[in-house]
């Protein structure tokens, strides 16, 4: 039987890997990877819980969340796909359509 | 013969319908049949009611309930009493015979589709005005017959003039309906019910004399009769309708829904004996337009604006003598003016035609050469106009109204006003006739009519002189037909001692051959170039248009555009989205400045620059530098928050993640 | 079967069928989208003729769990008042579809589908009788109509997208609040947890919360409505969106406002609406005027036609805040009518765009003569949207009047002028793009026959109103007696105070 706190700890830090990952590449493989450790650190805190409290529905959880991810996958792809294709750019920097500049040339 | 009652202003609407959806397969002529059909099958219907049981006993139909909510239950119900009677005969036959003029008048016009399809709509809803058993559906045929009376105005709609006039025509008769509307309102919230016999009876029964409600009933009421009618303050639409043609004039601008004020008033007079106060006042208004009409008429110098000028006062009349409680006879004067003011119509319309649309009386005068039917019964109906003794009609009923107002309270003084507009209506009518007629041009005529024109002038004409005899003056011996005839349904009315009503008459007389012979020497006066006093502000209708422009007009345009400029500077976007986006730049941007760009150079730039304002605010005034640096500001503020918003995602991520461990660092400790 | 489903997925799947399948098929893409909204109108037509109400007035429930820990469930039942703007939806969206016809040229499918799901979203909130599901609902229509506008529009179209948006999600953001609330109110008085229209009824407030989630309802409705101060998002809409946008705008997406406040307001808080309803009167007041005004001095003609939406709805907002039988009867029917009229006028604008290039009413003119068939039909609509007897606007407008004037006959009186006002633009807008002299010297074309039909369709509709609108009023007489009877415990003190 493992701890609680074991779980816990691992699942925080894959976590914060993933999220250093998020934060820190700049290709967009690399995020998407790393969003990928930040929900299996939140699918292993699911089941850690629901083992502790006895309970099924944090396996539920996690078989949902699998399937969730593996459609958000397939889209999150295509679109790194569509980025591709699109500005034949694969790091977040050139992406930056969002940014706002339509204003600032009137002032 | 009461279930073939819708016939009376179907056949007319079915005419229209035709018109409208087959029109196109049919040729102009044809066009023209069907509406004279139409309108001659709803004539033929009237004089069928004549000779059934209609007389002896109102009619009643019922098609079916309009709209049922509650109490509010109008039907589609038509009341066929003696009343209706004779207004259904005086609009059906004019309205044939203007019908029939139309056919040659208008044989050169392109687009005569729409000028019988509303022609006949509006027989139709003056049909199912006068009809109408209760004031919703009459409210329909009023709405109707403006719709109909804008549409013909504007006929030539390519002319603005024409088009503005009917729009005017629409929007000052609206000012009344709405009067109106509220008056159904009123009596509905009080007596739940919209039938009109059952409101008059219930009103009688339950308000009293001079009650608040039944004076403020009939005030609105009268406000619409008052628009409808082009009394004062209301009838500045009336002049500008004559551009519409002629015809049109002479059927729905004299003889017909013009006087749509008349019938109502005549129709819920036992309101109106409620409250003795608004008929005076209908007593006041109708003596004031007789004068203005007149004194207005005399002055101009387009040929039908006279005409238009002198329906106004002729109106003015019967309203002064619904006032004085003489109904019967203000409805004889309605008879007898729609014959004679539709054939003076119809004449100055064959005259206008002749003589290539010219209307200034000048120059008409100048042309000459007009057509001699049209002379001699434009003459019949000047005279019966002016009311000439004995012969004609209009004096029986002008006559009857003048004696009938001495009786009523400060009879004498409404007396005095009738007279001088029966002196002025003289003057004016043998003014026109002189300098049109009697001008410098040829007096011979080498055109004649068609015959479908001349012949609706010569039945006017007759009738403009017959119509007269059926009820002679107070105190004559012979017949009283008319009043007796209408004394059940309307009361009879009061005529002042005999020998006062002697001497009355003789002054009556008298007023036309007095107006003839000062009509003679104004025209020498305006051949030598003498204008009459005061004959700007007289030709301008006592300067209405002008006052209502600076009052009502101008101010409701002025108070549009400024709520337009409110508008489109967006002030009420500034209060919603402008609060919206600063709180998320806000909050966005303190996370960013303060962890990530480095705060110094932001703030030291944002220094310079607001000195820099400061510095320019002191050099400008202090308003406009106050204004401008707000605005200034606020873009200032704008471009540096909107550095936050740089599009990089990882960026973003950063703020996000920040701010999670921010609010679980908050909820922990 | 299950109709009142069909109503609402049927259009959904629909379009998502023309989406996926119809890539390059302009041509399937129409009629299929006219396919399916021609099936929408006979089923609703159907519905109608066999309308058997129970005693709540209710012709068809249909009752299916959904979230039943939640106590969410797929509830949906049509009324009086649901039906008829139904029957409103189904006449619309055929319309709009032929409108659309030659106007749309880019990526029809597409474009179908978003109709044809906006047509779903709002079937679905006249329908829905559970407060999570009117909320879907409420937001299923927006997403759609925001493409429709930001991607067929005109020039500032996202700049009016991003507006319309913006406004509506705010409002509806507080709708959720009060939702919310209500749930968690009822479910501590009562123990049931539950967002079914019909228990929620029986709840009993204290005043002063019940007087705040009526605010959170009243806010979200207002700005669909729109009333007074939250209308600007209305006109730039309006006049950006594509013809099809604005037809279903004016004709349908303002309605649910007025639906939300009839269907939620009233009954849920009756309290504090009648609290509220002087307030509500005021706001009608002003925005039949403020709309007229503005109305006047537009040169868009499809702008000058929004803001005589803010003035009609404004009668209807005025018309539900009296609250009696005849002003109730009468805000409703003025809906139908107010749908179907601006509908077809929006429709008119858009067709007089195809051929002139121009909405501006300073380059139009005399097109009476080269167009007359065009003209005539845009007169009757005219005509109506000046509450003309017989035709559509009247009977509503009139009867809304009636009732005021029950209420307090001031207000009457200045509501009255407001049909005045009326006329004022109206005949100058008619004036100035009809009449005169021709300006724009080219070949024309008057309707064909596709747009014949669906204008004809809409005048008849119109004209069936205005003359015999007896078949609408009779299934509108239970729901309206119930909402009144929900006031009738109502102290009615505060109105008289405006007497």
């Amino acid at each position: 039987m493992i701890p609680l706190s074991h779980s816990l700890i691992i699942a925080a830090l894959l976590f914060v890997l993933g999220l250093a990952v998020v934060l820190l590449r700049r290709e967009l493989l690399f995020i998407l990877i790393g969003l990928e450790v930040m929900l299996n650190g939140v699918a292993l805190t699911a089941i850690a819980a629901g083992q502790y409290w006895g309970n099924a529905d944090g396996q539920v959880l996690v078989i949902m969340l699998l399937t969730v991810t593996a459609a958000e996958v397939v889209v999150a792809l295509i679109l790194v796909w569509l980025a591709f294709d699109h500005y034949k750019a694969v790091r977040v920097e050139t992406l930056t359509h969002l940014r706002d500049d339509t204003d600032r040339s009137t002032s | 013969m009461s279930q073939w009652l819708w016939l009376i202003p179907g056949t007319p609407l079915l005419g229209s319908l035709i018109i409208l959806f087959l029109g196109s397969l049919l040729r102009r002529k044809h066009l023209a049949m069907v509406a004279c059909c139409a309108s001659a099958a709803a004539f033929l219907v009237v004089v069928l009611a004549w000779l059934t049981e209609a007389t002896s006993q109102p009619l009643q139909q019922t098609l079916y309930t309009w709209v049922a909510v509650g109490e509010w239950r109008p039907m589609f119900g038509f009341t066929l009493d003696r009343l209706a009677l004779v207004m259904v005969s005086i609009v059906s036959s004019v309205g044939l015979l203007v019908h029939l003029y139309s056919v040659p008048f208008m044989a050169e016009e392109a687009d005569q589709r729409r000028y019988y399809f509303f022609l006949n709509l509006f027989l139709a809803g003056m049909l199912l005005l006068v009809l109408a058993d209760n004031l919703l559906l009459l409210y329909l045929g009023w709405e109707l017959v403006g719709l109909c009376s804008y549409a013909l105005i504007g006929f030539w709609y390519r002319d603005p003039p024409c088009s503005n006039a009917g729009r005017k025509a629409f929007i000052v008769t609206r000012i009344g309906d709405t009067a109106l509307a509220l008056g159904i309102f009123l009596l509905f919230s009080q007596f739940h019910e919209l039938s009109l016999s059952a409101l008059l009876t219930n009103a009688t029964t339950q308000w009293e004399k001079g009650s608040t409600l039944a004076t403020l009933a009939t005030l609105l009421i009268l406000g619409g009769a008052v628009g409808k009618s082009a009394q004062l303050p209301l009838q500045v639409w009336l002049p500008d309708a004559m551009l519409g043609p002629s015809p049109v004039s002479a059927l729905i601008h004299a003889a017909t829904m013009v006087t749509a004020g008349v019938y109502l008033i005549a129709r819920t007079h036992p309101l109106f004996e409620l409250a003795p106060h608004t008929q005076w006042l209908v007593a006041a208004i109708g003596a004031l337009t007789i004068v203005y009409g007149a004194s207005a008429a005399v002055a101009q110098s387009d040929f039908k604006k006279v005409l238009a000028y002198s329906t106004i006062s002729q109106i003015g009349y019967m309203f002064l003598a619904l006032g004085c409680g003489a109904y019967a006879i203000a409805l004889f004067h309605l008879t007898t003016h729609a014959f004679f003011k539709a054939l003076l119509f119809l004449s100055a319309g064959a005259v206008i035609r002749a003589s290539g649309d010219e209307h200034d009386i000048n120059s008409l005068g100048k042309i000459g050469n007009h057509p001699s039917i049209a002379r001699w019964t434009f003459l019949i109906g000047a005279a019966s106009l002016a009311g000439v003794p004995f012969i004609t009609a209009g004096f029986y009923s002008k006559d009857a109204i003048l004696v009938t107002a001495w009786s009523a309270p400060t009879g004498p003084l409404l007396w005095i006003f009738a007279a001088f507009g029966a002196l002025l209506t003289a003057i004016y009518i043998f003014r026109v006739y002189f300098l049109v007629f009697h001008g410098s041009g040829p007096r011979t005529s080498t055109i004649s009519l068609p015959y479908f024109m001349s012949l609706p002038l010569l039945i006017l004409a007759l009738l403009s002189i017959v119509s007269g005899f059926i009820e002679l003056p107070e105190g004559w011996p012979g017949p009283h037909l008319w009043s007796l005839w209408l004394a059940d349904e309307l009361a009879v009315a009061t005529f002042p001692p005999l020998t006062i009503t002697y001497t009355l008459q003789f002054i009556t007389a008298l007023l036309p051959l007095a107006g003839f012979s000062l009509a003679l020497w104004l025209i020498q006066r305006e051949q030598a170039y003498q204008s009459l006093p005061l004959a700007n502000f007289l030709r301008s209708g006592w300067g209405f248009d002008a006052f209502y422009y600076a009052m009502l007009v101008r101010p409701y345009l002025a108070l549009a555009r400024i709520l337009q400029a409110g508008e489109s500077k967006e002030g009420i976007t500034y209060i919603v989205v402008r609060p919206y986006r600063a709180l998320a730049r806000g909050v966005s941007d303190a996370v960013e400045t303060l962890l990530i760009e480095g705060a110094l150079t932001r703030i030291t730039r944002g220094f310079l620059a607001f000195a820099t304002f400061c510095r320019k605010g002191v050099e400008y005034k202090m308003l406009e530098a106050g204004i401008t640096s707000l605005v200034a500001a606020l873009r200032f503020s704008y471009t540096i928050l909107s550095t936050t918003q740089n599009g990089f995602l990882s960026r973003y991520a950063l703020v996000i993640s920040t701010g999670a461990v921010f609010f679980l660092g908050y909820w922990l400790w | 079967m299950d109709w009142l489903s069909v109503l609402i997925f049927l259009p959904l799947f629909g379009g998502l069928w023309i989406s996926l399948t119809g890539r390059n098929k302009t041509a399937f893409a129409r009629w299929a989208a006219l396919a399916v909204t021609s099936t929408e109108l006979l089923i609703s037509l159907c519905l109608w003729w066999g309308a058997v109400p129970n005693e709540e007035g209710y012709f068809y429930i249909i009752r299916a769990p959904w979230v039943p820990t939640m106590g969410i469930q797929f509830l949906l039942g049509m009324d009086g008042i649901s039906l008829l703007l139904v029957l409103l939806t189904a006449l619309l969206s055929p319309v709009v579809v032929l409108v659309s016809w030659n106007a749309v040229q880019r990526n029809w499918p597409a474009f179908a589908a978003l109709l044809l799901a906006t047509e779903a979203g709002i079937m679905g909130v006249f329908l829905s009788l559970d407060l999570v599901l009117f909320y879907v609902f409420w937001e299923l229509m927006l997403v759609p109509m925001y493409f429709l506008i930001g991607l067929w529009g005109h020039e500032r179209r996202l700049y009016a997208a991003y507006k319309f948006f913006l406004f509506t999600i705010t409002g509806s953001l507080l709708m959720l609040i009060a939702i919310l609330g209500l749930y968690f109110t009822h479910g501590k008085q009562t123990g049931i947890y539950t967002f079914d229209y019909f228990e929620l009824l029986k709840i009993n407030l204290p005043g002063n919360s019940e007087m705040w989630l009526m605010l959170g309802f009243f806010v979200a409705f207002a700005v669909k409505v729109p009333l007074f101060p939250i209308h600007s998002w209305l006109p730039d809409a309006h006049t950006e969106a594509p013809t099809a946008g604005s037809i279903f705008l004016a004709g349908l997406l303002l309605k649910t406002g007025a639906y939300g406040l009839l269907r939620f307001c009233l009954p849920l808080f009756p309290d504090a609406s009648a609290d509220f309803a002087p307030v509500g009167m005021i706001l009608g007041i002003i925005g039949i005027f403020y709309g007229a005004l503005l109305a006047l001095v537009q040169e868009d003609m499809k702008r000058l036609i929004a803001y005589s939406s803010i003035s009609h709805l404004g009668f209807v907002v005025f018309g539900i805040y009296a609250w009696n039988e005849e002003s109730l009867n009468g805000a409703v029917l003025l809906m139908l009518a107010h749908g179907v009229t601006t509908g077809a006028m929006f429709a008119m604008v858009g067709m007089l765009e195809e051929r002139s290039g121009t909405r501006l009413l300073a380059q139009l003119g005399g097109l009476l003569s080269p167009l007359p068939r065009l003209a005539s039909l845009l007169l009757l609509f005219t005509l109506s949207a000046m509450s003309m007897p017989g035709l559509a606007n009247f009977v509503g407008e009139f009867l809304v009047l009636a009732g005021v004037f029950q209420v307090s006959a001031g207000l009457a009186v200045a509501g009255a002028l407001g049909i005045i006002t009326g006329v004022v633009y109206l005949l100058w807008m008619y004036q100035r793009a009809m009449l005169g002299e021709i300006t724009i010297k080219r070949a024309w074309t008057d309707l064909n026959r596709r747009e014949t039909v669906s204008l004809g369709l809409l005048a008849f509709a119109v004209l069936w109103l205005g003359l015999y609108p007896a078949p609408f009023l009779d299934s509108l007489q239970i729901p309206v007696t119930a909402i009144i009877e929900s006031k009738s415990s109502v102290p009615t003190g505060s109105i008289d105070a405006l007497r």
